[in-house]
């Protein structure tokens, strides 16, 4: 359907371009949203359109989302486009209600083409934009579509993440503690590279005899944390310094520790 | 973006994520906000006598390179009346490598008894956590004890 407006501008809806031979030589394509605009613009002449309305029948009748501030970029264009035909103040904004569109228009407009336009199926912009489209009003499946990617993204790089913190507490632990028995709900660790290093059942032993004699609760689950050192000085006696370390797990009471230092000849913790 | 690219960009940024990680767990606090509590229980036989010494210690540091020990029990030689003592021990700190070294600024007399290494003007002192909870107090020479933190 062709209409004129003010008699100086031929407005074809079916393609969506505009001619004004007084103006320009070059007929003028509106993109999809802006044809699709000035249509409602030119069957409402003359009567104030409020923002909601606009953004329902042009947006979210087919399912698409725009804002305000997508609506006054079309609404821009649209003016830009009107007024390179000569038409520069045909859009009047209403602050904080809307738009009016008022000139003279000739042409009959035909209710039903409005309604074939606004209830047409949603196309790829890419098919009918022939003006750029600001990137601000993209479909909504696309926006979900980069939401979801980015979203993938970012957990994936959270839970690298977590992983590698895990992984190297993890790494940490082992360095810093190695489990040597578990008795109950009890679990033994030697702290130090010389605990470590000492053998193995006379290490056991060690701990036992110290556990046994402070009455360890091993009722509960705890760490317990052991090290020991021992240096043979001149007159070839050995001193020995234990330490026995009883942590209730996941638990703010705080450790038990029993240290045990003494001198003795001949008695050397077996390495 | 190709399946590819798409696993190379993921790989990135989680070598990324790690460098991170990384480099945060080694990057050495000067300050610390820290405080952990424990008990120490001695026995020691080649002293002057044969002491032993039951008592709770607390350890605290401030972010503002301060900190306190407070210490609170009592300790006996062997055949006679253990001596209670509830005393106090402030220190200026600061971290030289793997440890913070502290300077004792002022002690109530009596806690070394409880506490040995306040026997000293300077203590080197390394922190390390065993899990979420617990950290092993220890000097270069000796761990000191494993505390709870508060």
């Amino acid at each position: 359907m062709k209409y004129t407006i003010n008699n100086t501008v031929d407005y074809n809806a079916s393609d969506g371009t505009l001619f004004s031979p007084e103006n320009t030589i070059d007929t003028i394509s509106l993109n999809r949203m802006c044809n699709e605009l000035l249509l409602l613009f030119v069957t409402h002449s003359g009567t104030p359109l409020s923002r909601d309305f606009i953004l329902n029948e042009i947006w979210e009748k087919r399912g698409l989302s725009a804002s305000s501030n997508n609506l006054n970029n079309y609404v821009s264009m649209l003016r830009k486009a009107l007024a390179q035909c000569g038409c520069s103040d045909l859009i009047t904004t209403i602050p904080k209600h809307g738009f009016l569109f008022d000139a003279v228009i000739t042409g009959t407009p035909l209710p039903d083409l409005l309604a074939d336009k606004l209830s047409a199926p949603v196309k790829d912009d890419a098919e009918s934009i022939t003006v750029t489209a600001p990137p601000a009003l993209i479909p909504r499946r696309s926006k979900k579509t980069s939401f979801r990617r980015m979203s993938g993204m970012l957990i994936a790089v959270a839970a690298g993440g977590l992983i590698a913190y895990g992984v190297l507490d993890a790494y940490r632990l082992h360095k810093l503690r190695s489990e040597i028995f578990r008795t109950q709900e009890c679990r033994f660790y030697a702290t130090d590279d010389l605990t470590r290093r000492m053998n193995k059942t006379s290490l056991v032993s060690r701990i036992s005899s110290i556990a046994g004699r402070e009455k360890i609760d091993c009722t509960l689950k705890t760490n317990v944390y052991y090290a020991a050192d021992q240096i043979r000085d001149v007159s070839g006696q050995f001193n020995t310094r234990e330490l026995l370390s009883y942590c209730a797990y996941n638990s703010s009471a705080p450790c038990e520790n029993y240290t045990y230092i003494r001198s003795e000849s001949g008695h050397e913790i077996q390495k | 973006m190709k399946f590819k690219n798409k696993i190379l960009l993921i790989g990135a940024l989680s070598a990324l994520s790690v460098a991170t990680v990384m480099a945060w767990q080694a990057y050495p606090r000067q300050a610390i906000s820290f405080d952990c509590r424990g008990r120490l229980h001695t026995d020691i036989v080649n002293g002057a006598c044969r002491s032993k010494s039951a008592a709770d210690i607390f350890i605290s540091f401030n972010p503002q390179g301060e900190g306190f020990i407070l210490a609170a029990g009592s300790w006996s030689c062997e055949n006679s009346q253990p001596v209670k003592v509830d005393a106090l021990a402030k220190f200026t700190y600061k971290r030289e490598g793997d440890f913070y070294t502290m300077r004792m600024q002022r002690s109530d007399p009596g806690i070394e008894a409880l506490f040995s290494p306040l026997k000293y003007k300077d203590i080197k002192m390394k922190i390390i956590a065993l899990n979420s909870g617990d950290y092993r107090l220890s000097l270069p020479n000796e761990t000191l004890m494993v505390c709870t933190k508060d």
